[in-house]
């Protein structure tokens, strides 16, 4: 009998609204120090997909709903393709809604926004590349950091943390104000041009705490500021600049989910607006204090999961839904954000990978309605901020780049092709 | 590694200018670090002039009689420009999902069905709407795709794939019937013989459904 689950509350959304040009997916890749084996990478692959049922699933449509099903098919390496975060396509990849490719010696974890968030595709990143060491004969041990078969995995895994999260009692109608949108020239065949820099941790730090901000607050407001005078990049007036940040929910509430259980919050700035480096910063603290706070949080997993408990949308066939979701995503679902900063923290690898283990990346897609999106993660002493970019204009990149350096920071910049 | 003068970045790259500002990168020799990332290779695009032919003429065709219908109604006083515009739609469907060799069997019989049904109401009503088309043709339409579902079902070992279309089926098997209730459709036992072939079909799948068929249902059926 094939297991099953449910789309969990924030999956739910993603496989109606999706199309070669909202693809919905993110990617993380791992650098190794020696050059990838594929055929030991698709062994690896196939012996840690056993270990995440959760992620070993194909999407099916139901009479009301989409639907988790499990896949028995072996799942497929490709080599790394020049186009990044591409649609995964229901008939390819033997229907898994992620797609692991190699490049030199690297491991990319292209995932579907359905299955799982940042933190279940680390984790399931991190056990791919783990087996994948161990495969090739190094002398690995996971130390307790890795979900290996050792490890039972239990249902809690799998659980939809937002429906646990749940109580009638809280109510929140507080909506996100319209944000600026882009406007710039498109690559042409979909292309996402990356833009990758590596700044000391500990030296960001330093600086951070100089305006007593965390890392993720400090390169929020440098995001905003860098954006804030770039106005033939944007079109319309009178609307603010919205970054929303990823709120990891594993942080606030007990789960060990490895599918989707994160929210973002969202920061501000008006254009046109003189406001200093500190003024920028404090308005960035103050909306992480106010916002990233256990009651507001789940306030908000309680507006989001009672749409879903809604009765009459529930009975409602999943055709229509899809045409509702279209039409009401297309209206409103980018246009509360200008840019994703996505910051998924410092990854904890066992001490004995640590020597196999370059740098890990974290790209977070781009699309045509957002087309500027930026992914964070630390791994030892480095931290990587990714741009993903749909549109040829990098202004805002240059000038945050050239931000951090003001602030004293060394940066190290890689791209991959940028003139096509 | 190499380093823009202007940014003050450095950079890890085989590039010659700096990729943000364009400036040309001071060289201080160290070698580059790789991975680099693939050469981008056009994506092939997509271009079928044959469908794009018949596209072009499908609206082409449908715009003329539409032209023409409009110019002589005083005359004939019927919108027949209707029938052609929908007979044209429903070579599309034709061309986009029966003839197609992908997609559920059950899923193209179900479009046909309702395809089929809506064009011929339409030619009925468009030409004085004797209802021939709810009276006959609609729940005769209902029944032979039901029953062609059950006769792909029964050949199959994998049912569930088609679990959902049978039902689907089924319950549009009942709308003759309620059209007949509302007195739209005025001759009983075509309706009648299409809703007790649809509920046969929906307690035959209780009766006959084993475990896998009913865990299927679940799956496909979840609120």
């Amino acid at each position: 009998m094939n297991k099953w689950y449910r789309l969990d509350n924030a999956a739910k959304i993603f496989p109606s609204v999706t199309s070669d040009k909202r693809t919905n997916v993110f990617r993380l890749s791992v650098v190794l120090t020696e050059e990838v084996n594929p055929d030991i990478l698709k062994e690896a692959l196939n012996i840690t997909i056993t270990r995440f049922p959760s992620l070993k699933v194909r999407l099916k449509r139901g009479l009301f709903w989409y639907y988790l099903e499990e896949n028995n098919a072996e799942a497929i390496v490709y080599p790394e393709s020049s186009h990044i975060c591409q649609r995964l396509r229901r008939k390819d990849n033997n229907g898994y809604l992620f797609k692991v490719s190699y490049y030199s010696s690297r491991i990319n974890l292209e995932v579907f926004h359905s299955l799982t968030d940042g933190t279940g595709a680390l984790e399931f990143l991190k056990a791919i590349a783990f087996n994948y060491l161990l495969l090739s004969g190094k002398k690995v041990e996971d130390e307790n950091l890795i979900l290996t078969s050792a490890i039972e995995s239990v249902y809690e895994e799998a659980q939809d943390s937002f429906v646990k999260n749940y109580k009638a009692s809280l109510k929140n109608s507080k909506r996100d104000p319209k944000a600026l949108q882009f406007r710039g020239n498109y690559y042409d065949d979909l292309y996402i041009s990356l833009i990758t820099g590596e700044v000391s941790v500990a030296k960001l730090k330093e600086v951070a705490h100089r305006y007593s901000a965390t890392i993720t607050e400090f390169l929020t407001a440098c995001l905003l500021l860098s954006a804030v005078s770039q106005n033939h990049l944007f079109r319309g007036k009178g609307k603010p600049i919205q970054i929303f940040v990823p709120v990891n929910l594993r942080k606030y509430f007990p789960s060990r989910t490895l599918r989707n259980f994160s929210l973002y919050i969202s920061a501000g700035l008006m254009p046109g607006e003189e406001a200093s480096f500190e003024d920028v910063l404090e308005q960035v603290k103050k909306v992480f204090k106010e916002e990233l706070t256990k009651e507001k949080l789940q306030e908000r997993i309680v507006q989001n999961v009672t749409i879903e408990k809604n009765f009459l949308l529930r009975i409602v066939p999943l055709i229509v839904k899809e045409i509702v979701m279209k039409i009401g995503y297309n209206a409103w679902g980018d246009k509360r954000n200008t840019m994703t900063f996505s910051n998924i923290g410092v990854v904890k690898i066992p001490k004995s990978m640590e020597p196999y283990v370059r740098k890990f990346i974290f790209t977070n897609g781009a699309s045509r309605t957002s087309p500027v999106n930026i992914g964070g993660i630390s791994f030892q002493d480095k931290m990587q901020i990714t741009f993903a970019g749909a549109i040829r204009e990098r202004d805002i990149q240059k000038e945050f780049f050239r931000m951090l350096s003001k602030f004293g920071l060394e940066v190290v910049i890689e791209t991959n092709e940028l003139e096509v | 590694m190499k380093k823009c003068p202007k940014c003050n970045l450095y950079y890890n790259t085989t590039r010659k200018s700096c990729p943000l500002c364009f400036e040309i990168l001071e060289d201080d020799g160290g070698e580059f670090q790789g991975p680099d990332y693939p050469r981008p290779v056009p994506q092939p695009a997509s271009y079928n002039l044959i469908l794009r032919i018949i596209a072009f003429l499908s609206v082409i065709a449908v715009f003329v009689s539409v032209l023409v219908n409009a110019l002589t109604f005083a005359k004939t006083k019927t919108l027949w420009s209707v029938i052609v515009a929908l007979g044209v739609g429903y070579f599309w469907v034709l061309l986009r999902s029966t003839f197609r060799a992908k997609g559920n069997v059950g899923m193209k019989l179900v479009i046909q069905m309702v395809m089929l049904s809506i064009l011929i109401v339409v030619i009925d009503a468009v030409t004085g709407f004797h209802r021939w088309s709810l009276d006959y043709v609609v729940p005769f339409l209902s029944m032979a795709s039901l029953l062609a579902i059950i006769a792909v079902l029964l050949g199959k070992v994998k049912i569930a794939e088609y679990l959902l279309y049978l039902l689907a089926a089924a319950i549009l098997g009942f709308i003759p019937f309620i059209l007949w209730l509302v007195k739209l459709a005025t001759v009983l036992w075509p309706s009648l013989s299409a809703a007790s072939l649809s509920f046969a079909t929906i307690i035959g799948m209780v009766f006959f459904a084993d475990r896998e068929t009913k865990e299927e249902m679940k799956k496909r059926f979840h609120i």
